[in-house]
């Protein structure tokens, strides 16, 4: 079972943010994902446990989508919500956010909970976000 | 950890109707008086180490698509434990979890009903206001 102060202590430095580390329910970090010319992306990520801590939910900010038709984001969000078991993509202050709820079982450990949550934003970013991208610029074309 | 056949044996205790019968799941329905279409059904899938639970609630046929869209939008944003998509037509609530050890069928009964807590407390009207409103 997982709890706030677990998954803070396992934090590397540079994944912290120690303004936000105060709150007693919750809490955010950096996820730090490889790109392709070996920089890292920063995600900021919300951690929350629910009250009787049976519940660990992670919000990860994304892309902004300011530019993009409204329609065509909230469909394919809904369709990758509708796919992927773990994870919910929705629209919020022009950005797309990805929540992800798992059960904080007897065994569940801090690794457990970033692995399925990087594997969540692998889709975000390294699918969806394309998708919608080429979505968008093939509207344009078509235009 | 709870396996298909002891949630089919539950639910049969529990008087519930079941209406799919299949390897790694079972269908069956809830009725909720309180609601105009007082019937949802609930999937419970049984795969490996998981357990989905997929709430169907409603059609979105007639509905307009734009106030559709935004509307579930609102509600993943509102609801995180159980969010809200369209499967084709049908609006449904979504759980995915890990089916662990201490999970017995009373246990996976109360997730369930949180979900359909969810739909009577407000996600349910929401939706079913956005049907009366394109039909009147």
């Amino acid at each position: 079972m997982v709890t706030l102060k677990d998954f803070a202590s396992q934090l590397k430095p540079e994944e912290r943010i120690p303004e936000y580390e105060n709150d007693p329910d919750t809490f955010f970090y950096k996820e730090l994902l490889p790109l392709d010319d070996a920089g890292l992306q920063e995600v900021p990520v919300l951690l929350s446990l629910m009250e009787d801590g049976a519940d660990v939910i992670l919000i990860a900010f994304g892309p902004n989508i300011r530019d993009f038709p409204r329609a065509k984001v909230l469909t394919l969000l809904d369709t990758y919500t509708l796919r992927t078991p773990f994870y919910s993509f929705f629209v919020k202050n022009e950005m797309v956010f990805m929540s992800m709820v798992l059960n904080n079982t007897a065994q569940m450990a801090v690794d457990d909970v970033r692995s399925n949550l990087q594997l969540g934003l692998n889709i975000l970013l390294g699918e969806l976000w394309p998708e919608l991208c080429a979505l968008v610029a093939s509207g344009q074309a078509a235009n | 950890m709870v396996n298909k056949n002891q949630w089919g044996t539950y639910l049969l205790a529990q008087q519930k109707v079941i209406d799919v019968d299949r390897a790694d799941m079972l269908r069956y329905e809830e009725t909720l008086p309180m609601l105009s279409t007082p019937k949802v059904t609930v999937l419970v899938c049984f795969e490996r180490e998981l357990v989905y639970l997929i709430i169907t609630f409603m059609s979105s046929a007639g509905m307009r698509e734009d106030e559709l869209l935004e509307l579930l939008n609102q509600e993943k944003n509102d609801h995180l434990l159980y969010p809200v998509f369209r499967n084709d037509e049908d609006l449904c609530l979504k759980r995915t979890l890990y089916n662990d050890p201490d999970m017995d069928c009373e246990a996976l009964m109360t997730i369930i009903e949180l979900g359909l807590s969810q739909l009577l407390n407000g996600s349910y009207n929401k939706f079913n206001e956005l049907k009366h409103r394109v039909v009147s």
